[in-house]
Parts: structure tokens; sequence; C-alpha cells
């Protein structure tokens, strides 16, 4: 069916498909195996420590959630992962063999009542770490994306001429600003 | 009606994920029916569609799954965010 489409959209539609990197987890043991090749994938790509932290515990979260509550943790299962990782996204997909949930009905781990909860905060952090989450309609599928933030601004090069001229004090009487910047110098 | 401009590029868009050339695309075609589509397919494309047009697609929309569903609710959808913008 491809055969049709002009050369350039399908050439970039099979490296779309390729750039995909599909794996399968049957247990807990085997999430590490996974979060390292996320990892990997990250750090060659340059995202910033932060970033690969928020990513991988989203990404953690979802396979403990799809193998626990999935599939109750019955090893002959095996939950899908996709992870895909560009200069400015990186995106993931869990998929487990489950019956799904509501994500609507989790209640809110942060609300007074459900601090002592013990479940419910995995959905909390997926959505707390990524930029972008959805799940599918019977809730056994979830995707997730992360922007790439923009790198802080440098900060204006230090200049000591700013900090103390005994004639810039004399003209000008100090002001509590300023005061405080050379407080923060000293 | 649909939105030409709209439905070509869900058009595309879904061609692209789904490795199908858009002549093979009709208004009914069904993302999972009749293209293959998995949940995770269908998540991937619901992930470009948001970000080409800015709109955030509803969950019963995701798995309505045909490109005629998808196109009519990008185009509810983005004028009325116009509208809601032009509000201002």
């Amino acid at each position: 069916m491809i055969a049709s489409q002009p050369e350039s959209s399908r050439q970039e539609a099979i490296e779309l498909k390729a750039a995909w990197q599909r794996c399968r987890v049957r247990s807990r043991a085997e999430i590490g195996r996974i979060l390292e090749r996320v990892h990997f994938a990250l750090v060659g790509q340059k995202y910033s420590e932060q970033e690969i932290f928020g990513v991988c515990l989203a990404l953690e979260e979802a396979m403990v959630n799809a193998i626990k509550h999935g599939h109750r943790d019955r090893p002959g299962k095996s939950v899908q992962v996709r992870f895909h990782v560009d200069s400015e996204w990186v995106r993931v997909i869990v998929k487990d063999k489950g019956n799904g949930f509501d994500p609507s009905k989790v209640p809110n781990p942060c609300a007074v009542e459900n601090l002592e909860r013990p479940t419910g905060r995995g959905l909390f952090l997926m959505h707390a770490y990524m930029t972008w989450v959805r799940h599918n309609a019977r809730g056994n599928c979830v995707a997730m994306g992360k922007c790439r933030q923009e790198p802080p601004a440098l900060p204006k090069p230090f200049a000591w001429s700013e900090v103390e001229s005994p004639g810039l004090a004399q003209q000008a009487p100090a002001t509590a600003g300023s005061a405080g910047q050379k407080a923060h110098v000293a | 009606m649909l939105d030409q401009e709209i439905y070509a590029g869900t058009v595309a868009t879904v061609g692209k994920v789904l490795l199908v050339s858009p002549d093979d695309i009709s208004p009914a075609t069904n993302l999972e029916r009749d293209l293959g589509a998995d949940s995770m397919d269908i998540l991937e494309i619901v992930f470009r569609l948001e970000r080409q047009f800015g709109v955030d697609i509803a969950l019963p929309v995701r798995e309505a799954a045909s490109v005629e569903n998808l196109a009519r609710y990008l185009h509810e959808h983005v004028h009325q965010s116009a509208l809601a913008t032009s509000e201002f």
C-alpha cells in the first residue's frame, strides 16, 4: 500500500517506524534492563539529568503498574514497551494484557484522606514528570511524552566593576538593593 | 462537511504512522479494523494530531477511530479554541 506514496514521505514514514525501539518485560526483575536502554538513549541525546530522572521514574511506574495490576505479577504474560527519543521529545508507550482501569477513578494521592494509602502514586508521578500522558479507553495502554526543556539562559558574566566602586558609592546613596547585593557577594 | 485541510492533515498523519498511502485512506476508514492499528499506534496518532492542531483529543474519540470521526472532532475543537482565543 505504501508504494503509491511520494518517495520522500514514504522514506520519512519508514524511518519514523524504525526509530521506535520495541521491547517486552515479563517481570519486575527485567524492568532495570529497559530503563538502562532508555537512559542510554537519553544520554545520547544530551537530555539533562533532571529530565532523565523524570522519564525513567515515570516509565518505571508505568511498567510496575502493568506487571502488578495489569498482569497480577504473573510472569507468563509480557508487557509491550516502545520508546522513541529524539532531540525534542522522549516518548514511551506501555501496554499490558490486563483488563485495564479507569484513570479518572484513581484517588488523588495528595488528598488528606489518601495520604496513607500505599497505592495511586504511580499515575500521579507520571503526570508530574511527563509533559503529555494519555490512556486508551480500556485503560491497559498508556502513552507518555516529555518535551525537552530549553536550556536555562547563561548568567550574566561576573564583573567586579559592578560590585565595588567607591566612586559610584559617593555619587549615589546606597539603596536596599545594592546593599543586599554587596552582602551577597561578601 | 469535512474541513479539507484538517482532513488532509489527519490522513497524512495516519498514513505516516501506519505506513499506509493516503490514497488508501477514505473518511470511512477505521484505524483498527481497516488499517490494523493497535492501541499503541492509535496513541501515537493522537500524540501527533494533538501537536499538529493544538487540541486535546478526548478519550471516546481515541477509540472511535474512523478517520472522519477524528477529522470532525479536530474541526470542531480547532474552531472552538480559535473562537475562545478571539474573545480576548
